[in-house]
């Protein structure tokens, strides 16, 4: 099947096709969910915001450049409403990791893989919000350094070498849990 | 004659000047241009004379130009809906590419100029808007309605005619402000320059309060800060300035 | 400043665009972190529970058939009868979203301003402000976003902290003025600590630093 290009999408969904915005939320709610999930390890919470993500791509889609690509401006509104929480709320100053447990669908992986998947959530787990909101932008969301930057209102160089920093202490904390 | 056609030919492509023809797309209704350095120069052409071409010439980080072969390598040449986006590439460095178009004039023109370059636009009619960030605007002989955001580099827009109720605004940080209208223009003016500005007006203006330096070109060095009617009032025409001074005038017919 | 240098090198590496690392050290690193994303990408979502699905799709629901009622009040109705339809949509929809949801009915850039333009010397709600910052926020067209500031100005009382935290947010030069423009003249408890924030920003316009640097400075 041909996918529509996201920006045919949201020209019509600018011209009042609001059933468009179904199709964009089918194919991003999987990565802005994780991305949520992974920044504040709360369920409920992760879809409150996956909602309201979409509300507002729904809200603010008439002031969306088409000459832009769509899938940084929808990944930029969730990154922003994230921040927005953060600042409203201290919830994330610690985790509660009874919240979500990690579940391993035993059939796709063998069980090194999902031994290695824990640790790599667990060691997410201590990493500090802002920095697992870096390293979630950049694998998981797959942003570029512009759009990172653009978020964090810091220039291009420093959106890499923040990468590269959280990275390294992903690393370390990584190597303290294999000890 | 055929020589010197030949060496202005071997010219323009010693120095990167490539011509790329654009009638595949003769079905738009609008153009929308996306750049980072460079100038960028639209012409309308209308009636017999409409021509709808591209050329650019590219300047490297050690500022010499450089011959294209192809321009798809540096733009981008997109449609969707009935909209031709034209995008110049992510530049390495300072690189640049200064773009000239010329395009049907009823086509509406959105331009982005993202890091530095003049704009100029010419005989356009159909609306313009334009975000820049550093460097001049220009607007000529053009009509319906301009909006127009610069932040260093003045704005000096001409129409030969507005629509009565689309409103107008030209809003830069640093630099000039003017706006040649129509003689029997009607317009609701919001009149901003905030340090080392005048207010000039070919119209008679119905004003909140008195405006300062009104006609007299001496910097103010207060806010200028008005609300005001030209021709009994209309659409919004909003003119604003962090530093320089306003104008507004009438077309000489 | 060196430590910058091969930060940047480690992510080329890692991007795959080139591998000019300096030491063996720093290729080794480079291969380790390479290695480290990779392995994240590999970590399996999490499904969303279909109860957020059934939400969503409510919701596109509701605003469908808000949206036909819309429709059919401005294909249908003439001029004169605009005063009723406004009396209409105050029923339809909650009365202080009544600004808000008629500019969401805008399709153009020019109708938005002149919306917006047309508020002045309206009496506006504690709720049309918040919602007017919400336009400022979130809007990217520099031209409305100026407007909105410029109406702001005459309710320089009822703007709350998160006016003045949001400046934080704004990228855009001359939108950037006019909103420090406002802080200039206001006298809100936040303005300190937000100006303070805000000139220590990167990639910051000079003159635009030099503005909130003089206001702080005032203070």
């Amino acid at each position: 099947m041909i996918e529509v290009k996201d920006e045919i999408l949201l020209d019509r969904l600018k011209n009042g096709d609001i059933e468009i915005l179904g199709t964009l939320y089918e194919r991003y709610k999987k990565q802005i969910f994780n991305h949520f999930l992974r920044c504040t390890r709360d369920y409920d919470l992760s879809n409150d915001l996956l909602m309201e993500t979409f509300e507002r791509v729904y809200k603010y889609c008439h002031s969306f450049n088409l000459s832009k690509k769509v899938r940084p401006w929808i990944f930029q509104i969730a990154v922003n409403l994230l921040k927005d929480t953060y600042k409203t709320s201290n919830r994330f100053e610690s985790i509660d990791k009874t919240k979500v447990t990690y579940t391993i669908e035993a059939q796709d992986t063998s069980i090194d893989e999902s031994y290695k998947h824990k640790q790599l959530y667990n060691a997410l787990d201590q990493l500090d919000p802002y920095q697992r909101n870096i390293i979630s932008m950049y694998y998981l969301l797959e942003m570029s350094y512009e759009d990172i930057a653009t978020t964090e209102n810091m220039s291009i160089n420093n959106a890499r070498i923040k990468v590269c920093r959280s990275l390294k202490k992903l690393k370390e904390i990584l190597k303290d849990l294999e000890l | 004659m055929k020589c010197i056609l030949l060496t202005i030919l071997l010219t323009a492509n010693a120095i990167g000047f490539s011509q790329q023809e654009l009638s595949e797309y003769k079905d738009i209704e609008g153009i929308y241009i996306t750049t980072h350095w460079g100038d960028i120069d639209v012409n309308g052409t209308d009636g017999q004379e409409e021509v709808f071409n591209i050329s650019a010439i590219f300047t490297d980080t050690s500022k010499q130009p450089k011959p294209i072969d192809n321009l798809s390598k540096y733009l981008k040449f997109e449609v969707l809906k009935k909209k031709l986006f034209i995008t110049a590439r992510t530049p390495k460095g300072f690189e640049s590419i200064d773009i000239k178009l010329n395009i049907p004039s009823h086509l509406f023109l959105e331009i982005e100029l993202l890091k530095g370059g003049n704009i100029y636009v010419n005989n356009m009619q159909h609306g313009i808007e334009i975000n820049s960030l550093n460097g001049s605007v220009k607007l000529d002989q053009i009509g319906k309605y301009a909006l127009v955001n610069a932040a260093n580099g003045e704005i000096n827009a001409r129409f030969s005619h507005i629509h009565k109720d689309y409103p107008i605004s030209l809003v830069t940080m640093n630099g000039g402000v003017t706006a040649t209208l129509p003689k029997d223009t009607a317009r609701d003016l919001r009149l901003i320059s905030r340090k080392n500005g005048y207010v000039e007006s070919d119209f008679s203006l119905e004003t909140d309060k008195k405006i300062i330096n009104l006609n007299i070109k001496v910097y103010a060095k207060q806010p200028i800060i008005n609300t005001a009617r030209i021709n009994g009032g209309g659409a919004l025409l909003f003119l604003s300035t962090e530093n320089g001074p306003l104008a507004i005038k009438k077309t000489k017919s | 400043m060196k430590n910058d240098n091969t930060d940047k090198d480690i992510m080329d590496y890692i991007d795959g665009i080139s591998d000019q690392l300096n030491s063996d050290r720093a290729r080794g690193e480079a291969k380790v972190l390479k290695q480290l994303v990779s392995d994240l990408k590999e970590i399996p979502l999490e499904t969303i529970n279909p109860q957020a699905d059934n939400r969503f799709y409510q919701f596109i629901n509701e605003k469908s058939t808000n949206q036909k009622s819309v429709i059919y009040l401005k294909r249908w109705l003439p001029l004169g009868l605009a005063a009723a339809s406004i009396i209409l949509l105050l029923f339809v929809f909650n009365y202080n979203n009544s600004y808000e949801d008629a500019y969401r009915a805008l399709n153009s850039n020019p109708d938005r301003i002149r919306y917006i333009y047309n508020l002045n010397g309206t009496e506006l709600t504690s709720t049309d402000i918040d919602w007017l910052q919400s336009e400022l926020k979130n809007d990217v067209h520099p031209n409305i976003k100026v407007t909105i500031v410029d109406l702001l100005t005459h309710h320089k009382s009822k703007l709350n902290q998160e006016f003045y935290d949001n400046l934080q947010n704004e990228s855009i030069p001359s939108v950037q003025m006019a909103l420090l423009d406002i802080f200039e003249s206001s006298t809100h408890v936040a303005i300190s600590d937000a100006l303070l924030i805000f000139s220590q920003k990167e990639d910051l316009d000079a003159s635009v630093r030099q503005k909130a640097n003089y206001i702080l400075s005032n203070q």
